[in-house]
């Protein structure tokens, strides 16, 4: 099977050996998503309703810690740290609805 | 009583689907769309269709006090709801029969009687259905509490009554855990489904889920069409479907498929419903719950029996006895075996969130003992507000081992693009060991798969630069079918 490519904006979709990848357009950024080095941001990736916030400003989490719990299509999605950090706000409340990109919390550098 | 016109209560696959059967028969086809599903598929098969202005399902397909004047308008006198939306809700039923329009599926009374989980529990003991040894349990009391969970024996499983979506659940594996798991359990019952009832049964570990496919007449004759394996679940939601169940003895089958009998001839259903039971290693079972309408996974069932279960519902629902729909029932037998894939926009490898999108590209494979049932394609969006299911791929062969490796092969051989969907994962499924063996139970994909990852692979990467020059844009290849409201012809549905 020869692969299949398509680019849309900033992905580029490819059928390779018969399994399908969405890879980023720009190559560092797909290498980098390949080595698990993933966004360090953590942003709603669909409109979605915050169901609980586990964390406040100021407190330190750790990677893998509970962050916020949301729901879309009456499922609920629990999101984790992606990173050792302090969080400087909390960008969202409970039963707030949410667009797609939006940041849940914002980080102290 | 033949119908004339009847509403597609629905939309998506299943939507498509019925349209296809009632034009067979002749009937004409009245669609329903809110806005997002302008030029769907299932909007141009129907031969009329009504807008239902906004997106949200209150808004469009659950909004009854819209769809019911627009229907009479149109002169529809059948209705047919389909799965999800309005088709388990005794009160659309209800309200369609009053206004004269037949309701292509169980009575109210038989959905309103089997979907309220005590008055179900009670009905399986008049009628000998086995069931998990269970009572009702009040947190406030606790002694009595104490004694019913002592009596039933750990490991024991609080339900909301009236819930559903492992709300208000809570599995109790030892007795001080029993009062708080009871009191929470209560509390998330009262706020999610206003009814803080719980009841207790037993928990039976690891089982298997094995449903049975019924259909009833007006007149008190019900049949059965075997079993479906349906125990490769994620999150409560069932991910690949087969008929019939392989490592399930005959015994076992004919005492499910009997008790399954027992209950719908007990109730006087009609129309097609689906009974399902849980089953233990050592094949004892249990029910579990009444589905009281079409299932997704029906196309199983309708390929190893050789019948077409919505033209037999409309049929039923038009007067027609099974004996004249189904005269050699009695010599039927399933043949072959059939598995069916659900194609999600999803992403397995972050908890299976959905990932809507515009469908850049969208290919199914032209093979040998494959049914497509989609209501997408090249130029559609999978939006948020509904069910994320892109397609359904049912493949049929002689024997089990052919069908796995057929539906292996058609998975190789679809394309998707525009969004993340499950594709790679059901490939993986299908070549677990097993699988392949036909082992399988509830939470073996919990399990098996927990931390599932897909990354590209190295090969793929070190030429992402010439894939990238040579890849089309989605306004080449789809010579702008993105931008247009009805996109590139039909193909291979």
């Amino acid at each position: 099977m020869s692969p299949k490519a398509q680019r849309t904006k900033d992905k580029l979709w490819v059928q390779w050996q018969g399994r399908l990848y969405g890879l980023a357009a720009d190559l560092r950024k797909a290498k980098a998503a390949a080595r698990g080095e993933e966004t360090q941001e953590l942003v709603a990736p669909f409109s979605c309703k915050v169901l609980k916030i586990h964390v406040q400003a100021g407190q330190t989490i750790k990677k893998g810690d509970p962050v916020v719990v949301v729901e879309a299509m009456k499922m609920e999605y629990a999101y984790t740290s992606p990173k050792d950090g302090t969080i400087a706000q909390v960008l969202a409340c409970e039963g707030e609805i949410l667009q797609g990109g939006h940041p849940f919390v914002a980080w102290k550098d | 009583m033949k119908f004339r016109r009847v509403l597609i209560l629905n939309r998506g696959e299943i939507a498509c689907r019925l349209i296809q059967a009632c034009q067979e028969l002749g009937l004409e086809t009245v669609a329903i769309y809110s806005d997002v599903d302008k030029g769907a598929r299932h909007i141009e098969l129907a031969d009329d269709s009504i807008h239902l202005p906004g997106s949200s399902p209150k808004e469009t397909y659950l909004n009854l006090n819209a769809i019911l004047p627009a229907a009479k308008k149109k002169g529809c006198d059948a209705v047919h709801p389909g799965y999800g939306f309005l088709s388990e809700r005794a009160q659309a039923a209800e309200a369609f029969t009053e206004a004269g329009l037949c309701w292509i599926g169980p009575s109210a009374k038989s959905i309103r009687m089997l979907g309220d989980k005590l008055e179900a529990k009670r009905l399986l003991d008049k009628y000998g259905v086995p069931t998990t040894p269970w009572g009702e349990a009040d947190p406030k009391n606790g002694g009595a509490l104490s004694a019913l969970a002592e009596k039933i024996g750990y490991p024991v499983l609080l339900k909301a009554a009236s819930g559903g979506g492992g709300k208000g659940m809570r599995l109790v594996k030892t007795a001080k855990e029993l009062h708080e798991a009871a009191e929470s359990a209560a509390r998330e019952a009262q706020s999610s489904f206003g009814d803080a009832t719980l009841l207790l049964e037993k928990f039976v570990e690891q089982p298997r889920h094995i449903e049975i496919q019924i259909l009833g007449d007006n007149y008190g004759n019900v049949i059965h069409f075997g079993e479906r394996e349906c125990s490769l679940q994620r999150r409560h939601q069932k991910v690949l479907e087969e008929a019939p169940a392989p490592n399930l003895s005959q015994k076992a089958k004919d005492a499910i498929a009997q008790s399954a009998l027992q209950l719908a001839q007990g109730v006087g259903y009609s129309n097609a419903g689906t009974v399902e039971f849980l089953v233990d290693k050592d094949e004892n079972f249990y029910f579990l719950e009444v589905n009281s309408r079409l299932q997704v996974e029906h196309s199983v069932t309708e390929s190893v029996w050789g019948v077409d279960l919505v033209h037999a519902q409309i049929r039923i629902a038009q007067g027609e006895k099974i004996s004249a729909l189904f005269p050699d029932r009695a010599e039927r037998k399933p043949r072959g075996h059939s598995i069916q894939a659900r194609i999600y926009a999803e992403d397995a490898s972050a908890g299976f969130s959905p990932c809507p999108g515009t469908l850049a590209l969208v290919e199914w494979p032209q093979a040998v003992g494959l049914r497509v049932d989609t209501g997408v394609r090249t130029g559609s969006t999978i939006g948020l507000d509904y069910d994320a299911m892109i397609a359904k791929l049912t493949v049929s062969a002689e024997t089990r081992e052919r069908a796995l490796d057929r539906l292996l092969w058609c998975l190789r051989h679809t394309v998707i693009f525009g969004t993340v969907t499950n594709i790679n994962y059901l490939q993986d499924v299908l070549t677990l060991p097993e699988v392949k063996s036909g082992r399988m139970h509830v939470k073996l994909l919990e399990t098996a798969l927990a931390s599932w990852k897909d990354s590209p692979p190295e090969e793929l990467l070190a030429q992402h630069s010439t894939l990238l020059a040579g890849a089309g844009s989605m306004a080449r290849s789809a010579s702008g079918s993105a931008k247009q409201a009805n996109p590139s012809p039909w193909e291979r549905g």
